[in-house]
């Protein structure tokens, strides 16, 4: 399989996850939204269009509108890690640049699917986790854990750039 | 961190945000797959410095298209590199891009073709970016792969072009030296010296003189000191449906260039103007390709009028040379033209039609016709002034042979001037 139609398929998964999490909440607007998110993002990437990234934060708003609609925690939260998948590999996509020969754009691929997998999963499943197992956090804590984490995050990559 | 680690920080920070506004954990969690997604990409990050690359470029001419280059980036170190590699001629846009993941002592070759007539090309560096396997945290980077090449503009096969210069130099050519010698052509008849070949001798003057004998006496063929002049102001670059005019100039400047140096004459070149470039006589093939690799990089220059070449003009083009300038022609280029002429030189003008050149543009309306008539009074105006100092002008319709034009304001007029006379 090549960049583009797993990046399609990646796009049509985060979009059904959630129109699934809106028909479970029963919520037909949202089902509407996430339909014409799909049809967005699909547009962008046949198009190889810039506009990956808004239809990856509309994606993670519907999620976040989702679970505020009472949809059950793991569908938003899969939709959300399918549609960073599908946000990676849109962007994989319309890079003006392009491997050489098929077996070294495969091979690219396979590593980056492989490195997509080693980063998504780990959160996702901590998130389905926490949702599961219901920790009984103080939530000023989980915040500033978070907070911790962001700005952790962005000292490293700082320094990396320096 | 690139722009994409910085739409990913941002969009984990809105979750957040969000998380904050209604009190949900679980959109907190939300946040966490793009977090460990941009932990991922930070643990994977290359090292600074530690990418071992080395880059080769190998550049050619590929056939009418124009030039094909090819760059070969091999992984020198012992770790797979995720690899961006961009390159393009300095100043130049275009040139290609490819992206790879390198294993090492794996070879990833970036080639493309560089679509041109003709140009002078220079490359520096390879520009590379090493980054993690996502593309979050990145490394730019510069491979030395130096390299030049020059275009060089093709030069048409001309037929032998007859040349009757004011001075001729002594080495054999094919140019006739007024002077009796060995040679083809006959020159004249003298009488006998010891020492000439009996098989020369002249019987019909022979038998008119009794006690004398005569011989004839053959045209001595040398070669000749051509001079080159391009015009390059920018008025010479008309441009009609995708066509340069200054093309044609070069092409043609190329093609005499090589037909004087076939026949074995010197040539040199002059292209006039601020950007100044001179290649001064010389003969063979090497002399060949630096007039070539001169008129690779000729470009036209916003200049109104021909320059004052100079007293260092001289050198370029010795007295008695013949000169062949070639220029679209305007009402100022008539001080230029007789300042070349001076020392003996012989200066002939071919003249690209520049009015014809636009007629293929110009619509049939009555209004663009008679703009047309006009252009080819003005331009016929402009010839004649020329002319007037009797420099030949060859009137060159660029889509036409030019050869036949020339050999035409070459011939020596009817009579033979400057043959010997017999006695």
């Amino acid at each position: 399989m090549t960049a583009r139609p797993a990046a399609a398929v990646a796009i049509l998964s985060s979009q059904a996850l959630l129109l699934a999490a809106f028909a479970a909440a029963g919520r037909p607007p949202g089902m509407g939204a996430a339909g014409a998110c799909a049809a967005a993002w699909l547009l962008v990437l046949w198009r190889r269009a810039p506009g990956a990234t808004a239809c990856l934060a509309a994606a993670l708003g519907l999620s976040v509108l989702a679970l505020l609609a009472g949809a059950p925690a793991w569908l938003p939260a899969a939709g959300c890690g399918a549609a960073l998948v599908a946000w990676d590999l849109t962007g994989f996509c319309s890079g003006g640049e392009r491997c050489p020969d098929e077996e070294g754009e495969r091979a690219l691929l396979g590593s980056r699917l492989r490195a997509l997998a080693l980063g998504i999963l780990p959160g996702l499943a901590l998130a389905l986790a926490l949702g599961i197992l219901h920790l009984r956090l103080p939530f000023a804590a989980v915040l500033l854990a978070a907070a911790g984490a962001l700005l952790a995050l962005d000292r490293a990559a700082r320094r990396w750039g320096n | 961190m690139n722009g994409k680690a910085a739409a990913l920080l941002a969009l984990a920070l809105g979750l957040l945000l969000s998380a904050l506004a209604t009190r949900s954990g679980e959109v907190a969690g939300l946040a966490l797959p793009l977090l460990t997604l941009l932990a991922a990409g930070v643990l994977r990050a290359p090292v600074p410095g530690g990418a071992r690359l080395r880059a080769r470029r190998t550049v050619r001419r590929d056939g009418a298209v124009g030039v094909a280059v090819a760059v070969a980036v091999r992984n020198e170190g012992e770790a797979p590199v995720h690899l961006r590699l961009a390159d393009a001629p300095i100043g130049v846009k275009g040139g290609g891009r490819i992206r790879a993941l390198l294993y090492p002592g794996a070879e990833a070759v970036l080639d493309y073709t560089l679509r041109a007539r003709r140009g002078r090309f220079a490359w520096e560096a390879v520009r590379a970016v090493v980054a993690d396997p996502l593309g979050l945290v990145e490394e730019p980077l510069a491979l030395p792969a130096p390299g030049e090449f020059h275009l060089q503009p093709e030069a048409a096969r001309l037929r032998p072009l007859p040349l009757r210069p004011g001075r001729t130099l002594p080495a054999p050519g094919s140019v006739p030296a007024r002077v009796g010698g060995s040679g083809t052509e006959f020159f004249g008849v003298r009488e006998y010296q010891v020492g000439d070949a009996l098989r020369w001798l002249d019987w019909h003057s022979t038998a008119r003189h009794p006690g004398r004998l005569f011989t004839k006496e053959f045209e001595q063929e040398e070669i000749a000191d051509v001079g080159l002049v391009l015009d390059a102001r920018v008025s010479a670059d008309d441009r009609v449906l995708g066509e340069s005019l200054f093309e044609h100039s070069v092409r043609a400047t190329a093609s005499l260039a090589a037909t004087f140096l076939r026949q074995g004459d010197r040539v040199s070149l002059l292209v006039p103007g601020r950007a100044e470039a001179r290649v001064y006589p010389g003969a063979g093939r090497v002399q060949l390709q630096r007039i070539l690799s001169c008129l690779a990089g000729a470009r036209a220059r916003s200049e109104d009028a021909l320059p004052d070449p100079g007293r260092s003009f001289v050198r370029l083009f010795p007295a008695g040379s013949i000169l062949f300038a070639l220029s679209p022609l305007d009402t100022d280029s008539a001080p230029f033209l007789l300042r070349l002429r001076a020392h003996g030189r012989r200066v002939v003008v071919v003249s690209p039609d520049s009015v014809d050149f636009h007629a293929r543009a110009v619509g049939p309306d009555s209004l663009s016709q008679l703009a047309l008539r006009a252009a080819r009074v003005e331009r016929r105006l402009t010839l004649l002034s020329i002319a007037r100092h009797r420099i030949p002008v060859v009137d060159w319709q660029v889509h036409r042979p030019l050869d036949p034009l020339l050999r035409a304001a070459l011939r020596p007029p009817r009579g033979g001037a400057g043959r010997g006379n017999a006695p």
